[in-house]
């Protein structure tokens, strides 16, 4: 076993480096960051521009918290979106690219284990993923000064937009490995992020309308842009559209965050997209290591099964399929509450976890 | 002498299709094995199965005397594999090429960039080493995927088709690189259907068509059995009177394949399967009937020849 992992870190390397010095190089990537740059200070000054146009006639623009919260939230949304286009424009041609070059056979003569390979790869577009969102942490800190947000909002959603661009990485992997062409991949890839983004607001939104009533938010957990949004705290969590966009059902009792629920299921895919993907990274003829990769699958998922019982408690799950309860929210930090809209304080037991 | 290479009745089926078919080959430790064969008679096939990169339907194959059927992983220390058609990654420099294949077989940092600046050297490379990939020739590119097979050192090449595609004079520059990996005691199989350039290089070779291999062994002996046998010049005196007793005389003898009555001059020639001291016997033969021959040799014949005689043509 340890010989294993001890393999998998040996592969991990190389093919990091290789990856770093070829696919990652050059202009395109710098071309990719400066455009997602771009992007992204032109929509915060987008979206600062337009609080300070509404403030003539938003009451809640007169705190300071909220301009930076809402700056903060959108800026994060929006590179939610920018990176769920760009990690399957990076991933897709991980493997695919290695056939269509003609250097696979080569590549898997070596003693590298199919899995290495696969993470080294991953290991390339986390990277660069993660150069991208570190690029962003300057405009984020600009926001501070507003206020309303912490450190520990910030560093919260930089590691879940981690975690999703990794789970994405991986998925757009498998297709890279099973497909063995990138155009493929790619298209593969984007459709299945749009059915991703879409599905979960689209059931959510159905299921309120068919039951004329707040729609449960199991719905939204697959959602990366609810889970984003749950990740940090929010003045106004009321309407609907933030509820949306969160992954909180207003007025239900929601103890758990949406995210912690999104990062459950998102282990419990990229597990099988991993495994998958290596499994067709190694050559046809020599795919007996099947039973391996299913023992390594249910081995992972039972300690994942594992986690979830010691970390998830029963009133965790109940949170999610209850519609609408008496009870207002309880889990949002008011951090500084505008007049009108602070929810009135129960007393309601605190649950803190976390 | 140790056997680098031994599959036993290998066999390799796409569905209906049986691109290798009960192949037994035996390769000497250090010698250079010429792989020869037309289009689709499995000649990348078996060098895959070799390799470790396809599973045998059948068979058994021995590298170094470990089992490769039954621990594939061996292979990929054993062997460096050079496909037929290959690609490079285009985006690197050339030596970040060759230092990522030695960080795949894990040599220390110091050994590896000894190792690159060495087979850089060995290529003929050496002054494109901070160049990128893109920027090479195909003959560099062939050159340097040749150095990349190198990089841990294995004790078996297996070279499919090295020398395609490339100019003569860059097919010349391949095969003195292959003579000198030869010389550092390498078993080396090489695969092609451009037959010249093998027979000098290669101590034995081994034609496969259409999956089967239908000839084994040197040079000399492949002709040999290519001929069904070899062929015999005998020079006669006065061959316009003696020839005929001589052509009747021949041609009933046990051994004797074919008379080429069309012989011209003073030289009859035929084709002879049999070894030295039944030759010798035949000539006996020949003098004690009186035929006055004046001179009686058994020529090499040359391998392309052979082949077109092997195949039946087959090879555009
Ligand atoms: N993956 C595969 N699936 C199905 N058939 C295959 C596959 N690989 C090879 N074949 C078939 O096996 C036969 C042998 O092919 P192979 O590539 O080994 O020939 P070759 O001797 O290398 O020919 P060439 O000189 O053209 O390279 C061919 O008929 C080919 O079509
Ligand atoms: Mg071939």
């Amino acid at each position: 076993m340890r010989g294993r992992v001890g393999a998998l870190l040996d592969a991990f390397l190389p093919v990091l480096v290789k990856e770093m010095r070829g696919r990652m190089r050059g202009a395109r990537a710098f071309g990719i960051l400066t455009v997602a740059l771009l992007g992204f200070s032109s929509f915060s000054a987008l979206v600062y521009a337009i609080l300070v146009n509404t403030s003539t006639w938003d009451p809640r623009t007169a705190s300071s918290a909220y301009i930076g919260q809402s700056l903060f939230r959108s800026l994060m949304l929006f590179e939610t979106f920018t990176l769920l286009l760009i990690v399957p424009g990076l991933a897709a041609g991980a493997i695919s690219q290695e056939h269509e070059s003609r250097t696979y056979e080569m590549l898997v003569a070596t003693p590298l284990p199919a899995a290495g390979i696969v993470l080294g790869k991953m290991g390339a577009t986390l990277s660069y993923v993660l150069l991208l969102l570190i690029a962003t942490v300057p405009f984020t800190s600009l926001f501070f000064v507003f206020g309303g947000i912490t450190i520990s909002d910030v560093v919260t959603v930089l590691a879940l937009l981690m975690a999703i661009a990794a789970t994405f990485a991986a998925i757009t992997m498998f297709f890279s490995a099973l497909l063995k062409r990138t155009v493929r991949a790619v298209v593969l890839s984007y459709v299945l992020v749009a059915a991703w983004i879409g599905l979960p607001f689209f059931g959510f939104i159905a299921h309120g309308i068919l039951r004329n009533d707040v729609p449960p938010r199991f719905w939204l957990v697959p959602s990366p842009l609810s889970a984003v949004s749950s990740a940090f705290s929010v003045l106004s969590p009321e309407s609907f559209f933030t509820a949306i966009g969160q992954g909180v059902a207003p007025g239900a009792v929601t103890m758990r965050p949406t995210w912690h629920f999104t990062l459950l299921l998102y282990a419990f895919l990229a597990l099988p997209a991993v495994i998958g993907a290596a499994h067709f990274v190694r050559p046809a003829g020599r795919r007996r290591a099947l039973r391996r990769e299913l023992a390594a699958l249910a081995l992972g998922w039972g300690l994942l099964f594992v986690v979830a019982l010691v970390t998830f408690r029963p009133e965790d799950w109940r949170g999610l399929f209850v519609a609408r309860q008496p009870q207002p929210v309880q889990h949002l930090e008011i951090r500084e509450a505008p007049v009108e809209v602070a929810p009135p304080p129960t007393p309601v037991p605190e649950r803190t976890d976390d | 002498m140790s056997v680098a290479i031994r599959t036993r009745q290998l066999t390799k089926r796409f569905g209906k299709l049986v691109a290798v078919s009960d192949l037994d080959l035996t390769i000497p430790t250090g010698s250079i094995f010429g792989f020869i064969g037309p289009n689709g008679a499995g000649k990348t096939t078996t060098l895959r199965m070799l390799a470790g990169l396809l599973d045998p339907t059948e068979g058994e194959i021995e590298l170094a005397g470990e089992s490769i059927t039954r621990n594939p992983d061996a292979a990929r220390w054993l062997v460096g594999y050079m496909p037929d058609f290959f690609g490079v990654y285009e985006d690197m420099k050339v030596w970040e090429y060759l230092d990522f294949f030695a960080r795949c077989y894990r040599l220390s940092p110091q050994r590896r960039r000894r190792v690159v600046n060495e087979l850089l050297e060995l290529v003929d490379l050496a002054h494109k080493r901070d160049d990128f990939v893109e920027h090479l020739s195909r003959g560099m590119r062939q050159r340097l995927c040749l150095a990349h097979v190198l990089v841990h050192d294995p004790p078996i090449l297996l070279l499919d088709e090295p020398a395609s595609g490339l100019d003569p004079r860059a097919r010349v520059e391949m095969r003195e690189l292959l003579k000198e990996l030869g010389k550092l005691k390498k078993t080396i199989v090489i695969s092609s259907h451009i037959l010249s350039e093998l027979a000098e290089l290669c101590d034995t070779v081994g034609i496969i068509e259409k999956g089967r291999l239908v000839a084994a062994g040197t040079v000399e002996e492949v002709a040999a059995l290519a001929r069904g046998g070899r062929v015999v010049r005998v020079r006669l005196l006065d061959a316009s009177t003696t020839r005929p007793a001589a052509l009747q005389l021949l041609k009933p003898y046990q051994g004797v394949v074919e008379v080429f009555e069309d012989s011209e001059g003073d030289v009859v020639e035929f084709v002879f399967d049999g070894d030295d001291v039944a030759l010798a016997a035949l000539l006996r033969h020949l003098v004690t009937h009186n035929v006055p021959v004046i001179s009686f040799s058994s020529e090499h014949t040359d391998l392309e020849d052979l082949f077109l005689r092997l195949t039946k043509g087959e090879v555009q």
